[in-house]
């Protein structure tokens, strides 16, 4: 037990990664943004093939992992801002131009890791004394680091001018600030997190595949609301948290449904059914209770 | 005369205890399969079926904990975790990235972990080396791999006719991805070109095979799930063109393509079963090579009469002579082996 | 301080062509304070549109402190412009906090990382709420959805008064307020526009207020201004007068005379 809930807070906090950034594009931005199933998987493919292929260093592979990933995301911000496609829809031709890309990034539809220096495995040569919790230790601390670095960013001018794009975009613009910039940098903020989550998948899992990143959007949203409707504050710092929470709540979700769902006959591929169905219940669980309680309800 | 009956009822008790012992703990086998598809199903049945015959009763000496990551890659590492939660013995991982999940999970342990359906194990770097396993730690397995040659050759036996191949394949699928780059390359010295055409995923089947009628002199459609699944449009597609078909999967031939050649999955299975049985009598991974199917039975040929039918085409003697089995008045013929 | 030269703005309406702006020309100095007034439709809200900058007029140009800003995009003409409207929602970031909010409307140049809200912000924000007697500078970290319609707007004018905008522009600001707050709102306003000197255009549909607020008003039909008031004939003159000059333009409206009404 205590073996699949550490396997379930790894998983947690890696895809928790991805999870903050749809939280950017979707809570923030008001942005549904696809193109996270294709630069999951941009991610993916280069911390894979720079590793495998140029013989880089994880952490430099890594790197520029999100470096690309937020290109993907600048990608689609240009597509709506300055061709004036809806978000949908860029979104969706983002992630579909990038299904051709990342095969050309990979080169094959597959790349194992099994033998090469993943940054799980110097790692756990790293921290060896801390045995197998090294990998759960090292994830929490980079996500926890994550996690503050964004916390700061909102508060900064430029993070709370992204927040107020969102929120009022007609009064941003009165107040100065080019709304189309903003949302370019929004999403490739989003989009590199995404891909950065992508990478650190691929070295966790030991490969990578083109058609990984199908659901990332599905599973990012269903943490984002999932924490969303258990933490209901609006502070920047406790949003994030929540949104941290909430993947780690699915991904311990998930291991359960997969150990003892058999009893029911669950199969993994009622897993997508089962997300969905948490996040409606996560959606209508507060309007229920505001209803009950006749609370205003926020915007 | 006490002393000995001591004795005898302590080796008694001592007996008992043993057999109570022995009985009580049956091994437990994790079996994965990236997908739910008639030919991993059957190298599932296969592999049990050689444990269940070499004496592994199921429930009593076995325990078998089966799972299916339904096209899911991400769960396919939760499910490795999941065996590796519930102590199993062993592993046996059906296709590739299952295989590199478990080989993942189970890394730098003692667990063996036993892959089949495999098509290039060495390439997709689950083992070191596919001949001396020595480096290969706790990894060993089956591959299905199939020469590709041998399918164009038989393509070319068909008629002489045939010099273009029509292969509708998805790149995002490993093995297909490979055995197609391998038809290429060994295509030109067979006087034969490829033309190939992409569908990644199996709505867009069917656009590429139309895309193929009239450009080229036969269809050829390798171990490729997305394809597979879409094949009537396909068959539908070689119909229309008035071409040969092949298909490498011989249990295939009853879809309709007119040639089918392939390996026995269910065999592939009990072969897969062959390696378990080793590693459960106390050989290592690392002492096991590779096994590879083509060493071990080759592969079987199916004619499909029906579908040469619909397309005016018959057959040279010399194909059906070496058939395994025909495809006649919709039903399998299997040719009876011949008294040697 | 803002200098409009002939400017249209025709919009295309099916198969036909409406005229919004029929040439306007206006000149307002530093310190003015202009208000307009007329019937629906007599292009008061597209004048203030075409002077943000949210449209680019169809011809003419528009000059503030002398520069051509006429195809200037919005976010760039707002570091001089602060603009207040009817709906007393639209004015502030709903999710975000009253010092948020605040501290957004205080940088109107380039954005930098530094953070936005630091403790002496946070008791300058203070300060500039104490006066306003609602009690708003208690509530800094309450999101802005919890304020009532008449607090919002109460935040957008303090907003307004941290840009120090060059230009204030007001589109019936208080007509969505009930009496109280909107009494409340307009003091407020001009308080601010008296102490700063801002050079201030303010649309209304009162009357009374037209008449009682600004040095100069402006009278707008069909989209001319039709009618010009300075100084003291504008003092001076009475609502019924003001009326008589409406009717007098075949242009009376229910609506302008029920806001009139004792």
């Amino acid at each position: 037990m205590v073996a699949l809930l550490m396997h379930a807070a790894e998983q947690g906090l890696v895809y928790g990664i991805a999870a903050l950034g749809v939280f950017i594009s979707y809570r923030i931005l008001r942005f549904p943004d696809l193109t996270v199933d294709g630069s999951f998987v941009t991610g993916a493919a280069i911390a894979s093939s720079l590793v495998v292929l140029q013989g880089l260093d994880p952490v430099v592979a890594l790197a520029v992992a999100f470096a690309v990933g937020s290109l993907a995301g600048v990608l689609t911000g240009l597509l709506n801002t300055r061709l004036g496609i809806t978000d949908l829809l860029a979104g969706v031709l983002s992630m579909i131009m990038l299904y051709s890309i990342n095969l050309r990034i990979m080169g094959r539809p597959n790349i194992s890791l099994l033998r090469a220096e993943t940054i799980t495995r110097s790692i756990a040569a790293l921290f060896a004394p801390l045995g197998s919790a090294a990998v759960l230790v090292f994830l929490a601390g980079i996500v926890l680091f994550i996690k503050l670095v964004l916390d700061f960013f909102f508060k900064t001018e430029v993070g709370l001018a992204l927040r107020a794009t969102g929120d009022n975009e007609a009064m941003i613009t009165a107040q100065g600030v080019n709304t189309k910039t903003m949302k370019v940098a929004g999403l490739a903020l989003s989009n590199g997190l995404v891909a950065l989550s992508g990478g650190l998948v691929a070295h966790y899992s030991g490969f990578a595949d083109v058609g990984m990143g199908i659901g990332t959007i599905v599973t990012g949203l269903a943490a984002v609301i999932l924490g969303g409707s258990l933490i209901r504050s609006r502070r920047v710092g406790w949003m994030t948290a929540s949104v941290l929470l909430g993947s780690l709540i699915y991904r311990i979700a998930v291991m359960f449904a997969l150990r003892y769902g058999y009893v029911i006959g669950f199969q993994a591929s009622d897993l997508k059914l089962v997300t969905s169905l948490l996040v409606i219940v996560a959606l209508v669980v507060p309007a229920l209770r505001d209803r009950l309680l006749r609370r205003p309800k926020p915007c | 005369m006490k002393r000995l009956v001591r004795s005898v009822v302590v080796g008694l008790v001592v007996l008992g205890l043993g057999a109570a012992l022995a009985g009580a703990a049956p091994i437990k086998i994790g079996i994965c399969k990236i997908v739910e598809h008639p030919a991993l199903d059957a190298v599932e049945r296969g592999a049990i079926d050689a444990l269940t015959a070499a004496g592994y009763a199921e429930g009593k000496d076995v325990e078998y904990l089966k799972a299916s990551a339904q096209g899911d890659y991400n769960v396919a590492v939760s499910i490795a975790q999941n065996f590796q939660a519930q102590h199993v013995d062993l592993v046996l991982a059906i296709a590739t990235p299952t295989a590199l999940a478990a080989a993942q999970v189970f890394k730098g342990t003692s667990t063996p972990v036993v892959f089949a359906a495999i098509t290039a194990p060495e390439e997709y770097g689950l083992v070191v080396d596919a001949k001396d396993p020595s480096r290969n730690e706790n990894i060993t397995g089956v591959s299905d791999r199939i020469d590709v040659s041998l399918d164009l050759k038989l393509l070319k036996d068909l008629s002489p006719s045939i010099k273009r191949i029509g292969l509708v394949y998805n790149p995002g699928e490993v093995n297909s991805d490979l055995l197609t780059r391998l038809a290429e390359q060994s295509a030109p010295s067979l006087g034969l070109t490829i033309v190939k055409v992409a569908a990644d995923t199996s709505a867009n089947v069917p656009i590429a095979a139309q895309s193929l009628i009239g450009r080229v002199d036969a269809f050829f459609v390798t171990t490729d799930n997305t394809v597979v699944s879409a094949i009537d449009s396909v068959v539908a597609a070689a119909n229309e063109a008035k071409v040969p078909f092949l298909m490498a999967d011989y249990t295939s031939v009853r879809f309709g393509p007119t040639v089918a050649r392939g390996f026995d999955y269910y065999e592939h299975g009990q072969i897969a079963g062959s390696v378990i049985l080793e590693v459960l009598s106390g050989k290592k991974p690392s002492q096991i090579p590779v096994v590879y199917h083509a060493t071990v039975a080759r592969e079987k040929v199916y004619v499909n009469l029906d579908a040469a039918a619909r397309i005016a085409f018959v057959f040279p003697q010399a194909v059906i002579d070496q058939a395994d089995g025909l495809y006649f008045a919709g039903a399998m013929w299997d040719r009876k082996p011949t008294a040697k | 301080m803002l200098t409009l030269e002939r400017v249209r703005q025709v919009f295309p309406s099916g198969q036909d062509l409406v005229v919004a702006l029929a040439g306007i020309d206006l000149v307002l100095d530093r310190g003015d304070f202009l208000t307009v007034i007329g019937s629906n439709g007599a292009g008061k809200t597209t004048l203030l549109h075409v002077i943000a900058g949210n449209l680019i007029p169809t011809s003419g140009r528009v000059l503030i402190d002398g520069e051509d800003v006429t195809a200037t995009p919005a976010h760039r003409r707002a570091r001089r412009i602060g603009r207040i409207v009817q709906d007393p929602l639209s004015g502030t970031a709903p999710t975000m906090t009253i010092a948020e909010n605040l501290a957004l409307a205080s940088k109107r140049s380039k954005r930098s990382l530094a953070v936005a809200l630091t403790r002496r912000r946070r008791r300058e924000f203070a300060e500039v709420l104490r006066p306003l007697g609602m009690g708003l500078e208690r509530r800094l970290d309450d999101p802005a959805f919890l304020l009532s319609g008449g607090e919002r707007q109460a935040l957008t004018v303090t907003m307004a008064t941290l840009a120090r905008p060059d230009i204030l522009l007001l589109d019936e600001h208080t007509a969505a307020l009930d009496p109280a707050n909107a009494r409340r709102i307009a003091e407020l306003t001009e308080a601010f526009v008296e102490r700063t000197g801002l050079t201030t255009l303010m649309v209304t549909h009162n009357m009374e207020q037209a008449i009682a607020l600004g040095n100069r008003l402006v009278m707008m039909h069909k989209g001319e201004i039709v009618l010009e008031l300075g100084g003291e004939r504008k003092r001076s003159t009475k609502v019924p007068e003001l009326v008589s000059l409406f009717s007098h333009r075949h242009i009376a409206d229910d609506e302008l005379l029920l806001e009139t009404a004792p």
